[in-house]
């Protein structure tokens, strides 16, 4: 049977459909050039057609009632006003809620009361579309008789036409499958070379090195393929801004760059509410009213602009405004001072604490000190970081950079005593050798000097406590690795390093999960576990030295 | 000798489920184009011996898609597909030099029948 294949097919095309519809009807708002009407009845047309041919009437009578208002508009027997746009809009809504209704009907909600609501929708707002839906509803009857039936036996035909097909649609879950599947191979491999290390055969050695390079390259494939253009989801901001600005009364437009950058799924998804909160922020905080836009000699309407961009292994997601910036005066540094000359890090930590709001009420949209810092939790759970750049009167600008990957990253392996532990390659900066006399002692911090000045000397059981009384474990020399995290740099004191190589992240088990300063865990080619250390943890604890006593690992 | 098809549709869905009715009546599917320029254009490379042409798409309709093939070629074999309700553009894509129409959605015996008929027409119309 090839329905499935069909039906697949059918969402992810309808979804498409969906989606052009209402970002069309909102480009209808703007101006009511005729040839978006076109290109929209074009779209509720192949809506029609589709789900005609899988035999779903409810569906095709709802788009053919869609049909007859978009035509009238066509006609000009109608005007195009915001209320019809609004309740268009409406309409796809629950059009989209009715075609997940229809494909999934166990847990949807009632076909039946969907088409209904668009139906109250469609006679209470457009005048004279009462005859349009009983002809619809006559027009269904009609190929009811011969449309399912015959559909269904369409459906039943073998299909061969895949080679004249370039690209084909692939269900997300097998692509998860596929990296969680690829991981599971790279841990593989690392025993496998461990093995043949211990075996000391060159050949195998060998053969193992071009397979390293295979696996990379499958890896490599398979995160590409998990990338998603950025421009399908952004799409569905411009409602965001349309709703909100309308709200409160702004003209904002948005501008989208990047569409075609591809990120991540996992990240995308994760993203898309706090980016609809950051937008949200910009338009309610950031923009001006019209009048004072145009007092403080702005153009009328504002910009919100949401931007993507690749920078080697991270995605840099924007949100910008040109708006009235974030007011420093409003923004008080713990210790009581006003907040001038803080830094865009600083700014953005403070943001981000519970509860902190510039407004004294809080609006609908936005005010009540939450939402930035659910956007920065967010942002770190996927080992992001969040900036902040804020000009009185010109705007604020908010990015978050996130790695490319979420699963798969180069880490620095070392050991303290017996304990192997790992470290994101990407915030080392360099390991150095180092004689024990050579460090010097600032005030209660040992500190190493570097080329580029001293940085504070970081022991790892001073933060995890391990009751290890380690003062004469070290030689003559040991290691430290030079890290750089949030612009604060420290060095970690270690015993052995071990060397750079491709990490799986598994994520905690629930009793230690939360630990801070630990982002996961990952298995070793021995079958041993280490932990993944988060550098901007340990920076930040050695920069207000205290010590998290709760976080004991043994 | 197979029949050569060439399938126009601007939804992919359309496409899929054409082509696969006609290759599994024996057909050979020679190209897809989504919209009436790309399946003009594909028409003079590719000559295929017959197009299932839908009406409405982007860029350039069905019916004008229709009008550009026959101005070239007067022995081209057009079949229109349409949704209930568009009799008045099947009059105008017949009058434009479709040689018949199929409605939507497809009945694979109904396909095969009007292709084949159309087939067997003389070469001009």
């Amino acid at each position: 049977m090839d329905v499935n294949e069909y039906t697949s097919l059918y969402i992810s095309e309808t979804e498409e459909i969906i989606q052009a519809l209402e970002s069309g009807m909102m480009k209808l708002e703007e101006d009511s050039d005729l040839s978006v009407v076109d290109e929209l009845f074009r779209h509720a047309h192949n809506l029609k057609g589709m789900s005609g041919a899988m035999g779903f009437d409810s569906i095709v009578q709802t788009s053919h009632m869609l049909e007859n208002i978009l035509d009238s508009f066509r006609k000009g027997d109608r005007d195009i006003t915001r209320e019809g746009t609004d309740t268009l809009l409406k309409v796809v809504d629950t059009l989209r809620s009715l075609v997940s209704a229809v494909v999934e009907p166990a847990g949807g909600e009632d076909t039946g009361d969907l088409v209904a609501r668009i139906e109250k929708l469609l006679s209470e707002n457009f005048t004279g579309s009462g005859e349009g839906d009983s002809s619809a509803r006559h027009r269904t009857g009609e190929s009811g008789d011969s449309g399912p039936g015959n559909g269904e036996k369409v459906i039943n035909r073998s299909s061969t036409c895949y080679s004249k097909i370039s690209s084909t649609r692939v269900e997300l879950r097998r692509l998860d499958e596929l990296m969680d599947l690829v991981g599971e191979l790279i841990i593989s491999r690392i025993k496998l070379s461990n093995m043949a290390r211990e075996l000391n055969s060159k050949a195998l050695t060998e053969e193992l090195a071009s397979s390293s390079r295979l696996v990379s390259e499958i890896q490599k494939e398979v995160m590409e393929a998990r990338l998603v253009p950025a421009g399908n989801v952004f799409q569905r901001f411009k409602r965001v801004v349309r709703d909100i600005s309308g709200e409160l009364n702004k003209k904002v437009r948005l501008k989208i760059t990047g569409p075609g950058i591809g990120v991540d799924r996992t990240v995308l998804e994760t993203m898309l509410d706090p980016i609809v909160h950051l937008i949200r922020n910009a338009i309610d905080h950031g923009i001006e009213t019209p009048e004072e836009r145009v007092n403080s000699g702005k153009c009328e309407t504002g910009t919100v602009e949401v931007s993507v961009r690749r920078e080697r292994n991270y995605i840099v997601l924007g949100v910008s405004d040109d708006g009235s910036g974030i007011d420093l005066d409003k923004v008080g540094r713990p210790g009581g001072e006003t907040g001038r000359g803080i830094s865009g890090e600083e700014l953005c930590r403070i943001l981000a604490e519970p509860g902190f709001s510039t407004r004294e009420k809080a609006g609908r949209y936005s005010g009540r000190g939450v939402g930035m810092n659910v956007v920065k939790k967010t942002v770190d759970s996927l080992g992001g970081s969040l900036d902040v750049v804020s000009e009185k009167g010109a705007g604020t600008r908010i990015s978050a950079k996130l790695p490319i990957n979420l699963s798969i990253i180069k880490a620095m392996l070392f050991m303290t005593g017996d304990q192997i532990h790992a470290i994101p390659a990407e915030y080392i900066r360099e390991t150095v050798r180092v004689e024990i006399g050579s460090l010097k002692r600032i005030g209660s911090t040992d500190v190493y000097l570097s080329q580029d000045g001293p940085i504070p000397v970081i022991r790892p059981w001073e933060i995890y406590n391990n009751n290890i009384d380690r003062s004469d474990s070290f030689q003559r020399y040991f290691k430290i690795i030079v890290l750089d995290a949030e612009k604060a740099s420290g060095c970690l004191a270690v015993d052995r390093i071990l060397g750079q190589q491709d990490v799986v992240i598994k994520s905690l088990p629930g009793i230690i999960r939360g630990t801070q300063g630990i982002s996961g865990a990952t298995v070793l080619g021995s079958g041993k576990v280490a932990f993944i250390w988060d550098p901007r943890f340990l920076l930040r604890e050695r920069n207000t030295n205290e010590f998290n006593q709760e976080a004991v690992l043994s | 000798m197979k029949a050569r098809v060439l399938v126009v549709d601007d939804a992919v869905f359309m496409r899929k489920m054409i082509s696969d009715i006609l290759e599994s009546s024996g057909f050979e599917i020679v190209g897809e184009a989504d919209n009436g320029a790309d399946a003009v254009e594909k028409y003079n490379e590719i000559k295929p011996d017959i197009v299932t042409m839908d009406i409405i798409m982007p860029e350039m309709n069905g019916i004008d898609a229709v009008k550009k093939i026959v101005s070239t070629d007067s022995s081209a074999r057009v079949i229109m597909c349409s949704a209930l309700g568009q009799q008045a553009l099947v009059q105008d894509a017949l009058k434009a030099g479709a040689r018949d129409f199929l409605i939507k959605p497809f009945n694979a015996s109904r396909v095969v029948e009007v292709i084949e008929k159309v087939l067997k027409l003389p070469a001009t119309a």
